[in-house]
C-alpha cells in the first residue's frame, strides 16, 4: 500500500482542528447544562413552560444578572448616521442553538446584526440582540430533548457574565496536535503515519451568580 | 494503534453492568468464569448447565443488545459441551453517555396526588427503582409538566412511586419518558440537568430532598433559586446581590431518600416551601446549584474518598466530568432465551472481559 503524505495530512489537520475546537464547545456546553441556574421564560403565549422567549424573560434574565452584579461582556455600539440602524446595548452574550434563529426574528424589537449602527468586531455566529442579551447561535448549542410541560425540546440560552466561567488545563495540555511520521507511527515498514489532538482541560463555573440557564421553547415551529 | 484492554467484576444479581472505557470498540469478549468452573475474584467456581459462558461483541456489525454467546450444554463431570448461539435481547449495547435519548413514551392514566406521588401507566412502563423519569403533557396539572424525578419504588408494571409532593395538584392523563437510566451514566456530564427540590425542612438543621437522586458531597457549597409561588425566600439571593450559602453537612443518595443536611442552616423560622400546585404555571422550579467546594478533596466514584493527601488541587464538585462512554452488559436468566434471556443471569459470578481497538479494520 502507498499513501501519499502530504494532501492526506492537510485534510486531516483541518478535520481534527474541527473536532477539537466542537468537542471544547461541547465540553463547555455540558459544563453550562449542568451548573448554571436555570430559569424558565414565562412570559410567552405558546402555552407551555418554559414558554417561548420574550423580551420581557430577557430583562428578567439580565435583571437578575445585574442584581448579583454580574458585568456585561459587550460594550455599548454607539449610533451612527446610518439609515436603519440603531445603536446596541451593552451586552451579555447568549449562546443558544441555531433553532431559535425564527422565534428570535420573530421577536417586537429584536434588533439583527445588519442592523447595527457599527457591524465591526461581529462574531460569525451573532445572530442579533434584544434588551441586553446579544444572541450566539450554533448547532451544538444546548437543547433538553422533551423536557417542557408539553413535552417539546427545550432550547437552553446561557448568559454567562463577565469571570463567570473559566478553563483549565494542565500545563501543555490546552490542546495539542501530534503526528507521528511512519518512521514513528509503523518503523518496521513505515507504510502508516498518524495524526490526532489530545487536550486535558476543564471549564468551570466560577460564580453561578454570574450565570443563567434562560429555558425556552419554540413558537415557531421546526 | 491496536489497543487492548482487561477487566474483570463481580455482577450483581440479575443488573446489567456498565464498564466505562474510553477507547472506540472495535471487539468485546467477555467469559463467566463462575459458570465455566473456574474460582476467581472471591467466586467459588460452578461448572453448570445451560448457562452463557462466553459472549462476543462487534458493534461494526451487530446490532446493540445482541450477542454471540456460546453457552453450556448439560454437564457431564467435569465438563460440558458447548452450544453456539445468538442472544437476540439483553446483549451487549455500546453507549454514548452524552447522546442517550429519552425512552418510549408511556401514556399515564393517572396519578395519585400526595406527599410522595404513585403514578400509573396505560401499558407495562418497563422503569427500575433509580431510573429517572420526566412527565409531560399533564393536561390537569401543566404546574408538574417537565419534572425529572427518580423512581423510588415500582408498585407493579404499571405503577411507580416518585418523591414528588403533588398535594397540591389534580390528578392527571399524561405522558412519562426514561429520561436516565440506572444502570448508566447520566447524560448530563457533570449534574442531572433538572435538579428540583422536593421538600425543604423547618428545621434546625435544615434538611433538603430532591426529585432526583443527586451527587453533592459533604462540603459542597450550593445556593438555592426558589421561585415565589414556591415559598422559603429566605434562601434566595437578597437584592444586595450576595447570595445566600450554604455548606453541605451530610448527605444521603439512597434512592428513596435523596437528602442534604446543611447544619449551618437553622430554617425553623422560615416560610414553608410547598409545591404550590394548580393555577401556578407557566413558573420556573425551585433548584439547587452547585455554588463552590469544600477543600475535602472529594472525587464522586474515585476512591479513596476524600483522598488522603490534603490541601492537593483537584477538579471535584461541579468540575468532575461524571459522564463516559462503555459498554452495557445486558442482565436476564443468565441464556439466550429469546423471550427471557440475558447474558447476566441472576446468580452473583465472576466475569473477565477484553476491549480490542482496531488499528484497521477490513473491509
Amino acid at each position: 500500500m502507498l499513501i501519499n503524505e502530504d494532501p492526506v495530512l492537510n485534510s486531516a489537520v483541518s478535520t481534527l482542528g474541527q473536532s477539537l475546537r466542537e468537542t471544547e464547545d461541547q465540553l463547555a456546553r455540558s459544563m453550562m447544562e449542568g451548573g448554571a441556574p436555570p430559569i424558565n421564560c414565562t412570559s410567552g403565549t405558546n402555552g407551555d413552560n418554559p414558554t417561548n422567549i420574550t423580551p420581557l424573560d430577557c430583562s428578567k434574565a439580565v435583571r437578575l444578572l445585574r442584581t448579583a452584579n454580574a458585568q456585561f461582556i459587550m460594550d455599548l455600539i454607539e449610533g451612527e448616521l446610518r439609515f436603519g440602524t440603531a445603536p446596541v446595548r451593552t451586552c451579555f452574550f447568549g449562546l443558544t442553538h441555531t433553532n431559535l434563529s425564527a422565534d428570535l426574528d420573530q421577536m417586537v424589537g429584536f434588533q439583527n446584526v445588519s442592523q447595527y449602527s457599527n457591524t465591526a468586531n461581529l462574531l460569525q455566529s451573532e445572530w442579533g440582540t434584544v434588551r441586553n442579551i446579544r444572541f450566539l447561535l450554533s448547532s451544538v448549542g444546548s437543547i433538553s430533548a422533551l423536557a417542557s410541560a408539553l413535552g417539546q425540546d427545550v432550547y437552553n440560552i446561557f448568559l454567562p457574565g463577565q469571570e463567570s466561567y473559566d478553563m483549565v488545563d494542565l500545563d501543555g495540555y490546552s490542546a495539542q496536535f501530534i503526528y507521528a511520521p511512519p518512521e514513528i507511527a509503523s518503523p518496521r515498514l513505515r507504510l502508516y503515519q498518524t495524526a490526532g489532538w489530545k487536550m486535558a482541560q476543564v471549564f468551570n463555573i466560577t460564580n453561578t451568580s454570574w450565570i443563567v440557564n434562560l429555558r425556552c421553547t419554540l413558537a415557531v415551529a421546526l | 494503534m491496536t489497543q487492548i484492554t482487561t477487566g474483570a467484576f463481580v455482577n450483581v444479581a440479575s443488573t446489567p453492568k456498565f464498564i466505562p472505557l474510553s477507547q472506540k470498540i472495535d471487539l468485546f469478549r467477555l467469559w463467566n468464569l463462575t459458570m465455566s468452573g473456574v474460582t476467581a475474584l472471591g467466586v467459588s467456581g460452578s461448572l453448570t448447565s445451560t448457562r452463557i459462558v462466553e459472549a462476543i461483541f462487534n458493534p461494526n456489525y451487530m446490532s446493540n443488545g445482541t450477542a454471540m454467546i456460546r453457552q453450556n450444554g448439560t454437564v457431564v463431570g467435569i465438563l460440558a459441551p458447548l452450544n453456539n448461539g445468538v442472544a437476540a435481547i439483553n446483549g451487549f449495547t455500546v453507549i454514548n453517555a452524552s447522546t442517550q435519548l429519552p425512552g418510549p413514551s408511556v401514556v399515564v392514566n393517572s396519578f395519585v396526588p400526595g406527599t410522595t406521588t404513585v403514578w400509573t401507566t396505560n401499558t407495562p412502563h418497563g422503569f427500575l427503582v433509580g431510573d429517572i423519569v420526566r412527565v409531560t403533557s399533564l393536561t390537569s396539572a401543566p404546574e408538574l409538566g417537565g419534572l425529572s424525578m427518580t423512581v423510588t419504588a415500582v408498585g407493579s408494571t404499571t405503577t411507580f412511586t416518585t418523591l414528588l409532593n403533588s398535594s397540591n395538584s389534580l390528578t392527571s392523563v399524561g405522558v412519562v419518558q426514561k429520561v436516565g437510566n440506572v444502570n448508566l451514566p447520566m447524560r448530563a456530564l457533570y449534574y442531572p440537568e433538572v435538579r428540583v427540590i422536593a421538600a425543604i425542612t423547618k428545621a434546625n438543621p435544615m434538611v433538603v430532598t430532591t426529585l432526583v437522586q443527586q451527587n453533592y458531597q459533604v462540603g459542597d457549597v450550593v445556593r438555592f433559586a426558589i421561585p415565589t409561588q414556591f415559598g422559603m425566600q429566605q434562601l434566595n439571593t437578597p437584592n444586595s446581590g450576595l447570595p445566600f450559602q450554604a455548606t453541605v453537612s451530610a448527605v444521603n443518595n439512597a434512592v428513596g431518600t435523596q437528602t442534604l443536611t446543611f447544619a449551618n442552616v437553622d430554617s425553623t423560622n422560615f416560610t414553608a416551601f410547598a409545591f404550590p400546585g394548580t393555577g401556578f404555571f407557566p413558573t420556573s422550579f425551585p433548584y439547587l446549584i452547585p455554588q463552590g467546594e469544600g477543600n475535602l478533596n472529594n472525587l464522586n466514584n474515585i476512591v479513596p474518598s476524600p483522598l488522603p493527601y490534603g490541601n492537593q488541587d483537584i477538579l471535584g464538585f461541579a468540575r468532575q466530568n461524571q459522564g463516559a462512554n462503555g459498554i452495557l452488559i445486558g442482565a436476564g436468566d443468565g441464556t439466550n432465551s429469546a423471550t427471557t434471556g440475558g447474558i447476566i443471569g441472576s446468580t452473583v459470578d465472576a466475569w473477565m472481559w477484553e476491549a480490542v481497538t482496531s488499528l484497521q479494520t477490513f473491509p
